[in-house]
């Protein structure tokens, strides 16, 4: 579940169950320690983020066109809400709602697939607004690279989780959808990252993950020092990494993913070896 | 005369249940330092499971929890005769429909972010016994309902209404009973004695054919005549419902 501060109404993090991207409403860290006294500005404001979320998810539900800047603009300008939160708190959850509802034959695939390419919309605009922030646009340094493995065509995680690196001051790439093995490895060859994540959504994509690996095996040069797997089919239960030998799982929550890859560059940063500097 | 209420809030206990540790225990501390006794659990089960050992007056609940949620707490709790009061707190990213929650046994709610203090006074009130909280008239009304149903009759729109523990479903859709407004009304069936008069708030409006339910309003009452008000408590007294506000009938079929 992702949880929520009700107060500031920001992203605070995930909590079990890990394959459920529903939200949970809890007071963050920071505001629990304001006091209650001081945060009744924040009540009023809870309220129109509550109204602007129920409009989205009725749009969401039954079709009718979002646009995305004037979404943008709304949540940002009017609400203060962050981009980045947007999209974790708000439209990821209701993307996983839609494809839920379209399961159960409540909704009809066009308006899936039209709320799907809305939260591409949004994650696009905030592509684009972090790279003029921070120059992170096209890092051609060494940093994190994120890909889809083969036949993954859910592309949003690894969207998010780029833009979270960045968020947290990491360069980081993605590419997608879903590469061929031979693709990834020409990627890595080319990006040269310090580390590699891999976007797996079925666990019948693994054996292309295999190959990757056995790939990077063959060019020693190129090979990232950390590699992680995750992605949808991670959150499972079900999920094992037999047969992935030398990679780490990725963690549950985005927090601390975006923390093991920030351990992860800055460990081979200070290692002579690292390709970048071999 | 009403029952007395509870005085001193030493006496309140409140169980208060949401998964969210730091607002739980955020809530927890406002409530002790207001004076009241509160019991704390993470879930459903564990509140049964405070249910079972401890006397309780009045239950705060979280909706959205893993494994069972808040509505599942109290359809347990009242199978079981409980009868206590319970506050619902919704994320105000609301994902279930007032009167849905209404009916299942839920006395108010809160959507979250809101702040503790508002929390207890609505705490308090409900444990107070229901004829006293409807002695006090709250002052002018902003729209008033006069209607009368002969035989059970369609009258001017109105199809009718079903009374809760504390309101009313009001089959009756018009521009000023919108959320919030305070309304008075006098509702009499046939040629017996007014069946209804006082004020209440409008908790909710529904006109949504797609839910299959009649259109109309949910009613809290804040104010009862004193004759109606002693007789609907006795009447309460023997029926027991489970509804707070009744969600109201289903739509009739063409």
């Amino acid at each position: 579940m992702i949880r929520w501060c009700s107060y500031c109404q920001e992203f605070v993090g995930e909590t079990a169950p890990f394959d459920d991207f529903s939200l949970t409403h809890g007071i963050c860290p920071g505001c629990a320690s304001r006091g209650f006294a001081a945060l009744a500005g924040l009540v009023e404001r809870g309220t129109q983020i509550a109204e602007f979320y129920a409009s989205l998810r009725k749009q969401a539900a039954t079709g009718e066109l979002l646009d995305v800047d004037q979404t943008i603009h709304e949540a940002e300008v009017d609400l203060g809400i962050r981009s980045f939160d947007l999209f974790v708190g708000m439209i990821q959850p209701l993307l996983y709602e839609v494809g839920k509802l379209w399961a159960e034959g409540k909704v009809t695939v066009a308006i899936e697939h039209q709320f799907t390419a809305f939260a591409e919309g949004i994650l696009e605009q905030m592509s684009k607004r972090m790279a003029t922030k921070t120059g992170l646009e096209a890092p051609t340094h060494a940093g994190v690279l994120l890909v889809c493995a083969g036949g993954n065509y859910h592309t949003v995680g690894v969207r998010a989780l780029n833009l979270a690196l960045r968020d947290a001051g990491i360069a980081s790439r993605a590419l997608f959808p879903g590469l061929p093995p031979r693709d990834i490895v020409d990627a890595v060859r080319r990006f040269r990252p310090r580390a590699l994540g891999v976007s797996v959504s079925l666990p019948t994509q693994v054996p292309e993950v295999q190959l990757v690996l056995e790939l990077l095996r063959q060019e020693p040069i190129i090979r990232p020092e950390l590699i992680v797997v995750g992605g949808v089919a991670s959150k499972s239960p079900d999920w094992t990494l037999d047969g992935l030998l030398g990679v780490e799982p990725a963690p549950n929550d985005l927090q601390s993913t975006v923390e093991l890859f920030r351990r992860g560059v800055c460990a081979s940063g200070e290692n002579s070896q690292t390709p970048s500097s071999g | 005369m009403a029952a007395p209420c509870k005085a001193l809030d030493t006496e309140l206990v409140v169980l208060l249940v949401d998964d969210e540790r730091d607002l739980r225990e955020a809530i927890a501390h406002d409530i002790h330092l207001r004076g009241a006794t509160v019991l704390e659990a993470d879930g459903v089960d564990s509140a049964l499971a405070v249910l079972a050992e401890r006397k309780v007056d009045v239950i705060v609940t979280d909706v959205r929890m893993p494994k069972r949620n808040g509505l599942d707490l109290l359809a347990t709790v009242r199978r079981g005769q409980g009868d206590q009061p319970a506050v619902v707190l919704m994320s105000g990213f609301a994902e279930i429909p007032l009167w849905d929650a209404y009916d299942r046994g839920a006395d108010a709610f809160f959507g979250k972010p809101f702040l503790p203090e508002a929390l207890f006074d609505r705490v308090r009130r409900l444990a107070r016994p229901s004829a006293q909280n409807w002695s006090v008239d709250p002052g002018p009304a902003a729209a008033e309902v006069n209607l009368t149903f002969p035989n059970g009759e369609v009258v001017a729109g109105a199809t009718g209404f079903t009374i809760g523990r504390g309101g009313m479903f009001l089959g009756l859709m018009r521009r000023d009973l919108r959320v919030g407004v305070l309304i008075g009304f006098k509702l009499t069936v046939g040629d017996a004695p007014t069946a209804l008069q006082g004020k209440g708030l409008v908790r909710w409006v529904r006109n949504l054919p797609e839910s299959g339910l009649a259109p109309g309003c949910g009613v809290e009452f804040s104010f009862l005549e004193p004759d109606i008000c002693a007789r609907l408590s006795e009447r309460l007294a023997k029926t027991r419902p489970l509804a707070f506000i009744p969600k109201g009938p289903k739509l009739a079929t063409p």
